[in-house]
């Protein structure tokens, strides 16, 4: 039974059939009529939203866009403080206040992540051995839930520590491709341990960055040292967030492409302005599947997105205000207390 | 000793034009914190300054931030007074007015010289540290010598009669915001204070146009604004903006020419807020009595980052830590 009611389920399942049908490269109704459909839902739904609203919106692209920020500080989305909810939480590798995305259900967040990761990455292994920790020992891990929903299979970190021994043996023993995500961090570590080669067919995922560690490997040594030293068949790279429902995946060498179901705009960081196709900006995200909470993210990321809507990333905005001067309340509780 | 030196090079960076060397504030803005910190030069003080025994180390070297490139000419102008040569590290590929400074000095025949190279830190007996946590670690790792290190600090506005917003508006003007001692934010029981700082930036503003605000800065200042749209209030005009927020949704951190307003109920209401920043409280401006708090500045409103040369820095003695400890 479909935990939304009212017009929120005939919403789900308009993005439902949305999914469906352009996973079959049938008809859809446009993606801006849904998507202005779902903003109006959540302004009358949820008051963060409707602060942001600020004039007409004639187009996608004038639905406001939620700075991620306020994920951290406010109760984005339309779910009441006690409503039950599937919860995901941003690492807060910083110490700081860690941005929350609730759901009433995983539903559409299940469906466009393993539909989108499947079409990105035909004959993905079903077998999974993650570089991850394990989805049931941290619920709130979108991360963690998205490579649960695509595949069952192993995980390999446990607080924080690659558990190297065991993904060792794992790949030892597997009897076919393995299909192994992980960011950035945890491959670099394994692969400082020398790895044996994986399993024909294997499929290798990097998400994500270092989260404020360093390591000897990065970028494309990075990249380079997996393909040398694990030979996949495949190496991809997925971006997702914890404020967004869906994913854009794509190759070290090439964008990344977004499910049909979300779309990129890059802004001009000082305006808040969509800039030209393939001019550098903010990157924001429109996702049809963040039902539950704001249809528009904007994101402290800077990269291109393509006429065609493939993105670019180009790392962080630049000039990120000093850190010492940045501390919030929660962050200075956090250094203080052991 | 050489403080006529030191003298001499006060008035010949008067007559410099910064601008050029600091491409992140406006033209107004660079004279004016350049000024600003020459000011604190005065004849009174560096003849104070002169009067303390102590004895000079032979060299040091005085690493800056990028964020407010004026904050070393205080520490190079005492170091050189006292007969110290000095390696200025500047942030690689952000030399800010260094290198001006440097000239100016050779004119003089003041010992100060200008890198980049993170190698300076290494020898000298004394290296001064201004930077993020990270960086002085790092320094701390590599340096030989005595090293007095200043992390990134906040500083806040304690404001109770309204007239007073418009000094705090000149103190936020000044590096655009970003110095350790502009007032990140105004807490005060007045009523409708931000409307009243609006005007007052406005006019800051025609004095001294804002410079350039990166990116990340301009993002931040925009989900800012989210924020004080969904839980509090919104001025802004061409280059500023003051957000009204709950004090619950109190942050240090410090945007260009961006300020937000807490209305508390009271100086206890102010004090709760900043218990647990109080480490990285640099000052505090204010109009009226506040807490005495251990290492924490307090000064008038408009003089915020107007500091005297003879202070504490940061809780610190720096004119004593400036010289060999007496028992070498």
């Amino acid at each position: 039974m479909s935990p939304w009611t009212g017009p929120a389920a005939t919403l789900a399942d308009r993005v439902a059939a949305f999914i469906a049908a352009r996973m079959a490269g049938g008809p859809t109704e446009s993606f801006a009529a849904l998507a202005r459909d779902v903003h109006a839902w959540q302004v009358t739904t949820a008051p963060v939203v409707a602060a942001l609203v600020e004039g007409p919106i004639a187009d996608w692209r004038d639905i406001p866009a939620v700075p991620v920020d306020l994920y951290k500080e406010l109760p984005v989305g339309t779910l009441a403080a006690d409503e039950p909810a599937i919860t995901f939480r941003t690492s807060g590798t910083t110490g700081g206040a860690r941005g929350i995305h609730r759901m009433r259900s995983s539903a559409l967040y299940d469906l466009g992540a393993v539909a989108w990761a499947r079409r990105c990455v035909p004959g993905l292994p079903t077998d999974t051995a993650a570089l991850l920790q394990d989805s049931a020992t941290v619920p709130d891990s979108s991360l963690s839930h998205m490579v649960a929903a695509i595949g069952a299979g192993s995980w390999h970190m446990r607080d924080g520590e690659l558990d190297r021994s065991g993904l060792d043996a794992r790949v030892a023993a597997a009897p076919g491709p393995l299909f192994m995500p992980g960011t950035a961090f945890a491959l670099a570590e394994w692969l400082d341990g020398d790895p044996a080669p994986l399993p024909a067919g294997s499929v290798v995922m990097v998400t994500g960055g270092f989260k404020g560690r360093e390591h000897r490997l990065e970028g494309a040594e990075l990249l380079r040292a997996c393909r040398d030293q694990l030979r996949p068949a495949r190496l991809v790279t997925e971006y997702g967030m914890t404020e967004l429902s869906s994913q854009l995946w794509g190759t070290p060498e090439g964008p990344f492409w977004p499910a049909p179901w979300l779309r990129a705009v890059a802004v001009d960081p000082h305006t808040g302005t969509p800039l030209p196709a393939d001019t550098e900006g903010q990157l924001r995200f429109y996702d049809l599947c963040n039902l539950d909470a704001s249809i528009g993210v904007e994101t402290l990321d800077a990269g291109r997105v393509r006429a065609d809507g493939a993105v670019s990333l180009s790392g962080r905005l630049a000039g990120s205000p000093a850190r010492g001067c940045s501390l919030t309340v929660e962050e200075a509780w956090a250094r203080r207390t052991p | 000793m050489s403080w006529s030196a030191v003298r001499a090079w006060r008035e010949l960076l008067h007559r410099i034009d910064p601008s050029p060397a600091v491409p992140t504030l406006s033209g107004a803005g660079a004279q004016h914190a350049l000024a600003v910190q020459l000011d604190a030069l005065t004849d009174t003080a560096l003849d104070q300054v002169a009067a303390m025994p102590g004895k000079p180390w032979s060299t040091a070297t005085v690493t800056t931030a990028r964020t407010v490139s004026t904050a070393a000419i205080e520490w190079c102008a005492v170091l050189l007074g006292r007969g110290t040569r000095v390696v200025w590290k500047h942030p690689l590929g952000a030399p800010g007015l260094a290198p001006l400074l440097a000239d100016a000095a050779a004119k003089v025949r003041l010992p100060l010289t200008v890198t980049a190279d993170r190698a300076a830190v290494d020898d000298a007996e004394l290296v001064v540290a201004m930077g993020s946590d990270e960086t002085i670690t790092a320094i701390r790792d590599r340096a030989r010598g005595t090293v007095l290190g200043f992390g990134h600090r906040f500083s806040v506005a304690w404001v109770t009669e309204r007239a007073g917003l418009a000094a705090v508006a000149d103190d936020a003007a000044l590096h655009d915001g970003r110095g350790c001692m502009s007032p990140v934010a105004v807490f005060t029981p007045l009523a409708n204070a931000d409307a009243t700082l609006a005007a007052a930036m406005v006019e800051a503003q025609r004095r001294w146009p804002v410079g350039a605000v990166a990116p990340a800065e301009a993002a931040a200042i925009r989900a800012r604004r989210a924020l004080a749209r969904a839980v509090g209030a919104v001025h802004e005009g061409d280059g500023w903006s003051v957000h009204a927020l709950p004090v619950a949704r109190w942050s240090a951190a410090a945007l260009p020419r961006s300020i937000a307003v807490h209305q508390v109920t009271d100086v206890a209401g102010f004090a709760e807020a900043m218990a647990p920043m109080l480490p990285w409280l640099s000052t505090v401006g204010a109009d009226a009595k506040i807490p005495a708090w251990p290492a924490v500045r307090v000064a008038a409103l408009g003089r915020m980052q107007r500091p005297p040369l003879v202070r504490r820095h940061d809780g610190v003695d720096w004119l004593k830590a400036t010289l060999q400890p007496a028992d070498r």
